[in-house]
């Protein structure tokens, strides 16, 4: 590149502080002598560096730190001192103590470090006694060496200590806090070659406009003026723009993808009536049916608003006796105030009697896509909360083989899975029931979907006598293979960073 | 779902034939089992069904699988031999733990892995269908030590000692109850009493303390054992009667000879195992429409010789009779899923069902995406955080008192025991986890909050509410206003401001936000307090809005 490229390129805070590095080899000097902060001196050494006008050397040195209770003995003095000076008034360690309100172990470092300086004699008679010897009396007089050697302006470098600092600093650093020892990098910056050439050339900076502004547009006097090359390639501070939740996003593609396929959306309340969550879905009180998943309770409010007393009355019929339906039912007493009870959602099917009872299309497919809450163990494959798809498909002549078409259909649609395989599976609700896994290129088979048809004991006392197909995905699963996510906590990361720089494009 | 462990050599031979591990994965899906793993001889199978114990053992998987290799199970227990053995029920049990049924079993042949699968069999019916032995518990005795007849009673815990199984010395109930390992695992489920139940045998001899413990003496079965006494104590008989079935079911599959016993309560005498046969009838048309597999009367009567029935040819009426272990059968649906697990469900050629339906996406779901679009729009980055977290956050950290929240009783971390009501103290969650990110840091959430509405159903209701959050130097109660602005702009709604008082935000720069006299957000700058109750050093400043009300005005 010549020199007039060159020159072109260097923008104000390059022109200030290129001369200046004839005489100030460190950033520090130069920030004082330029008047420029230190960020912008690195930054416009880091860019005449880039156009090798400039030279930058490291050198590593070791610095000399006060540490905390180097500080404080620095105002007290070295506890040793008033170890010293108590001795030439009391001769029993424990008065010692009262006196100069030590702790043991500094007592210990005293006694240590003043017999090493000939000081004192000690006599166990016992108990401690502590002598002051001749040499003793004399340095009541004088500084210790290592008084001495705090006195010095901190922070100082290892090069400058001589022989009888340097055994100061040992003793001192071998002490609790009282020393630290640090190596920082010192960047020493000189002039290059081409630098010295550019100087010479002069600097002035009439010939090149920093910046294209305003006025000059409005005044017309941008003309005939050249403009200061820049460094096109130098990185740009990075901003971050506005973007989806992942997760998020995910889920509300997978909303879209089912009701593309024909399904009207349901919701349904995250505090949920027992009657939804449980009974109306054919799971008995106080059996064990009822515990298939685990459920969270609540403090308050305890009881919600039971439907109307038909409905009532068919579930409770349903459990007891089978009702009508032509089943022989679960055989006890229901109990119409353990349905009222509220618990957290804890699957989505809870929604499916809602809508069922209230009167659905048929032929018709319902789904949700709503959060689930069960008092699980919290690791990398179970969260605080999931989403769980599921829904139900109600039509006059639908069986068992329509509902594995079903469910081939939608693990294709969901996971692209080339290979998917049925098992037979166990839902209090559904009879036959089926689980569906699917064969993923890198991790095997991976259980994706339950289903099942709604068994007559749930379905009549709602009003259904049709079959009703139902189905629930297991969409975090889902998520975590197309986000390729490894832990379920991620689904819901809290790491700005994550979201900032994830690149999974849906 | 229980998880089984069974010796690979052991069910084979009980099944009568060595399958390849291709065969038994195929052949556990008779029932809803999975291998989970192979570990030399040892196989574990997790069975999906929590409804029937039947299943939880090795006899009981090969009974089930041995049927579609030419073999059979004998199902009829119809005349059995009475033991002369009775078990008298003490009237002062009503309370504590009322009823027991009971059975002896003679000429055992007990080997190493009939013992080990007896005991986790017992294990897991207790566990699981004996809701951790509240509901069912079960002991088994060598018989030769007992001298009949059998007294179940209730003591008071200090009025009587005996030797619990693997102890050395004489302990009292309560002793028992602080100090053996059982004793303390399941006292919950009898220290509410005064007295406790016991099994004693004519001279005395402790048998058991149920739920709890067997006695060392009495309670101890080994390979020398050659006939058991066996009870289930609990509440019901519809859940102690299958619990009995099924252990003495496995027990006479392994060659034992099944005896009755006489339980004399105060008000009835019974006899007990009832193994009698069950009956359901079953429209064979009904199986062929519900499964959609036309496949013909003959071969489901095969299919269903297969899943252990007896087949009465009735016409389109099939008379089924089937094993009492099987008390998971209420309704011809249940048959009907045998018969379709016996076809084999890979073997159906999945057909997609024909509906034709119109499609119905809930309108908030569309106007979330539409807000979330609109802000992304204004540099803003999504955030999502979980419905559930806790007070300290949503109140305390907050600056605020008194605030009504769904709590739940039973969380699994504290972190996580309270619904949020605002969306607001989730942002603040965030930001407080991201100091040491770079600055500006401009955050929203879109998401359901659970507040109390005693009108409703379930006495609360879900808003979607939206929150967003600015966090820099130089944040202010301008750049929100400026956001809220620009998205009301966006969705065309005129609103106004008023002052109020709030102690999360600054006084004087809180308002809270009106759209057609309709109080509808919140925006401010947060309450210095707040900010160092969350660790953050930057001033922020946010909005939130309620959305679902939000939707409602756009609409009109």
């Amino acid at each position: 590149m010549n020199i007039e490229n060159i020159l072109a390129k260097l923008n104000s805070t390059e022109r200030k502080v290129l001369p200046n590095i004839k005489t100030h080899t460190l950033i520090s000097e130069l920030v004082k002598k330029c008047s420029l902060k230190e960020i912008e001196v690195t930054r416009a050494i880091q860019w005449l560096y880039n156009k090798k006008l400039v030279e930058i050397k490291s050198e590593i040195k070791e610095i000399i730190l006060l540490d905390k209770n180097g500080k404080k003995y620095v105002n007290e003095g070295l506890p040793e001192r008033r170890f010293l000076q108590a001795t030439s008034r009391e001769s029993d360690i424990n008065e010692i103590q009262k006196l100069t309100s030590l702790e043991i172990n500094e007592i210990n470092i005293c006694i240590g470090s003043l017999k090493k300086k000939a000081a004192i004699d000690i006599e166990k008679n016992g108990y401690l006694k502590i002598k002051l010897t001749k040499q003793g009396k004399n340095l009541l007089e004088k500084e210790f060496l290592e008084e001495q050697f705090l006195k010095k302006n901190f922070p100082i470098t290892m090069l400058e200590l001589n022989s009888e600092e340097k055994f100061s600093f040992e003793s001192l650093l071998k002490r609790k806090k009282i020393l630290k020892k640090e190596t920082k990098k010192i960047k020493k910056i000189s002039i290059t070659n081409l630098g010295k050439k550019i100087l010479k050339k002069g600097l002035s900076e009439k010939n090149y406009e920093d910046k294209l502004t305003h006025e000059m547009l409005k005044k017309g006097t941008w003309k005939g003026k050249k403009f200061r090359s820049y460094d096109i390639k130098i990185n740009v501070p990075k901003i971050f723009g506005g973007k989806r939740q992942p997760y998020s996003e995910f889920i509300e593609q997978v909303r879209e993808k089912v009701v593309s396929m024909g399904f009207v959306e349901m919701n349904g309340p995250i505090i949920e009536l027992e009657l939804y969550n449980f009974d109306a879905l054919y799971q008995p009180q106080g059996h064990p049916a009822r515990t298939w998943t685990a459920t969270y309770k609540i403090k308050e409010p305890k009881a919600g608003l039971l439907p109307n007393k038909k409905i009532l009355n068919a579930i409770k019929s349903a459990h007891e006796t089978g009702g009508l339906t032509g089943s022989t039912g679960w055989g006890y007493n229901w109990n119409e105030k353990i349905a009222s009870r509220l618990v957290p959602r804890a699957h989505d099917t809870a929604i499916s009697p809602r809508f069922l009872s209230k009167g659905v299309k048929i032929p018709g497919k319902y789904f949700s896509l709503v959060r689930c809450f069960r008092p699980d163990v919290i690791d990398s494959t179970h969260g605080v909360e999931f989403n769980q798809l599921g829904g139900f498909i109600v039509g006059k002549d639908l069986s068992f083989r329509n509902l594995l078409g079903l469910l081939k259909d939608f693990t294709i649609e969901m996971t692209g899975a080339k290979e998917i395989k049925f098992l037979p599976d166990y839902f209090p609700f559904t009879e036959p029931s089926v689980q569906i896994s699917a064969k993923h290129p890198e991790f095997g088979w991976m259980e994706v979907a339950g289903a099942g048809i709604f068994r007559p004991e749930m379905t009549e006392p709602l009003g259904i006598k049709e079959p009703v197909i139902a189905w629930g995905f297991g969409i975090d699963r889902l998520a975590m293979l197309k986000l390729e996510i490894e832990d379920i906590r991620d689904l819901f990361s809290q790491k700005l960073d994550f979201l900032r720089y994830c690149k999974k494009v849906l | 779902m229980p998880t089984i462990e069974i010796s690979k050599k052991d069910l084979f031979n009980l099944i009568g034939k060595n399958l390849t591990k291709k065969e038994l994965e195929e052949d556990l899906m008779l029932v809803k089992g999975e291998l989970e793993s192979i570990n030399g001889n040892v196989l574990k199978v997790e069975i999906a069904d929590t409804n029937r114990p039947d299943l939880w053992s090795s006899e009981g998987i090969a009974r089930e699988i041995k049927t579609k290799y030419g073999k059979t199970n004998n199902l009829s227990f119809e005349k059995l031999k009475n033991s002369g053995l009775i078990v008298k029920v003490d009237k002062n049990l009503k309370k504590i733990r009322p009823k027991t049924v009971c059975a002896v079993i003679k000429n055992l042949k007990l080997t190493h892995e009939i013992l080990s699968q007896l005991i986790q069999l017992q294990e897991k019916i207790c566990e699981t269908f004996g809701n951790k032995r509240k509901e069912v518990a079960i002991g088994v005795y060598d018989l030769h030590k007992i001298k009949g007849p059998i007294n179940y009673k209730s003591f008071k815990p200090n009025d009587i000692k005996f030797i619990p199984l693997e102890f050395t010395k004489k302990l009292n109930l309560n002793q028992i109850l602080r100090t053996h390992p059982k004793g303390k695992e399941y006292a919950h489920l009898l220290e509410e009493h005064s007295q406790y139940p016991l099994f004693l045998d004519s001279a005395g001899e402790v048998l058991s303390m149920p739920p709890i413990i067997n006695s060392d003496y009495t309670g101890k079965v080994t390979e020398k054992t050659k006939a058991v006494f066996i009870e289930c104590s609990g509440f019901e008989f519809k859940y102690l009667m299958p619990s009995l079935n099924v252990i003495v079911a496995a027990l006479v599959d392994r060659g034992g000879e099944l005896q009755t016993v006489k339980v004399v309560y105060p008000e009835k005498e019974i006899v007990t195992p009832n193994l009698k046969l069950k009956k359901i009838k079953i429209n064979w048309k009904y199986i062929e429409k519900r499964t959609g597999l036309s496949i013909g009367k003959k071969n489901i009567i095969k299919l269903l010789k297969q899943a252990n029935y007896k087949v009465k040819d009735k016409g389109n009426n099939l008379e089924l009779e089937y094993s009492s272990i099987r008390q998971d059968i209420m309704h011809p649906v249940d048959v009907v899923e045998d018969v379709t697990i016996r076809y084999g469900y890979n073997n159906i050629e999945p057909i997609s069902p024909k509906l034709i339906t119109t499609q119905k996406i809930n309108k908030i779901n569309l106007f979330n995406k539409k807000i979330a679009n609109i802000l992304i729009g204004t540099g803003s980055q999504e955030i999502l955080s979980y419905t559930l977290t806790n007070k300290n956050n949503l109140i305390e950290k907050m600056n605020l008192k008194n605030i009504k929240v769904v709590e739940v009783d039973n969380p699994v971390s504290k972190n996580w025991s309270s619904f949020r009501t605002w969306i607001t103290p989730c942002l603040m969650e965030f930001l407080s986890k991201n100091t040491n990110k770079e600055y500006p840091q401009q955050i929203f959430e879109i998401g359901e909050v659970v507040v109390f509405d005693k009108n409703a159903e379930t006495k609360t209701k879900n808003p979607v509410r939206v929150a967003w959050a600015k966090a820099d130097k130089k944040s202010d109660f301008t750049d929100a206003k400026q956001i809220l602005d620009f998205l009301m702009n966006a969705i065309g709604l005129d609103y106004s401001i008023e002052e109020i008082k709030h102690d999360s935000f600054i006084e004087g720069r809180v308002g809270r936000v009106f759209v057609k006299n309709k109080s509808v957000a919140y925006v401010g700058e947060i309450n210095p307090k707040v900010l160092s109750n969350f660790r953050i050093d930057m001033p922020v400043c946010t909005f939130e809005l309620n959305l679902t009300e939000i939707c409602k005005l756009v609409k009109k």
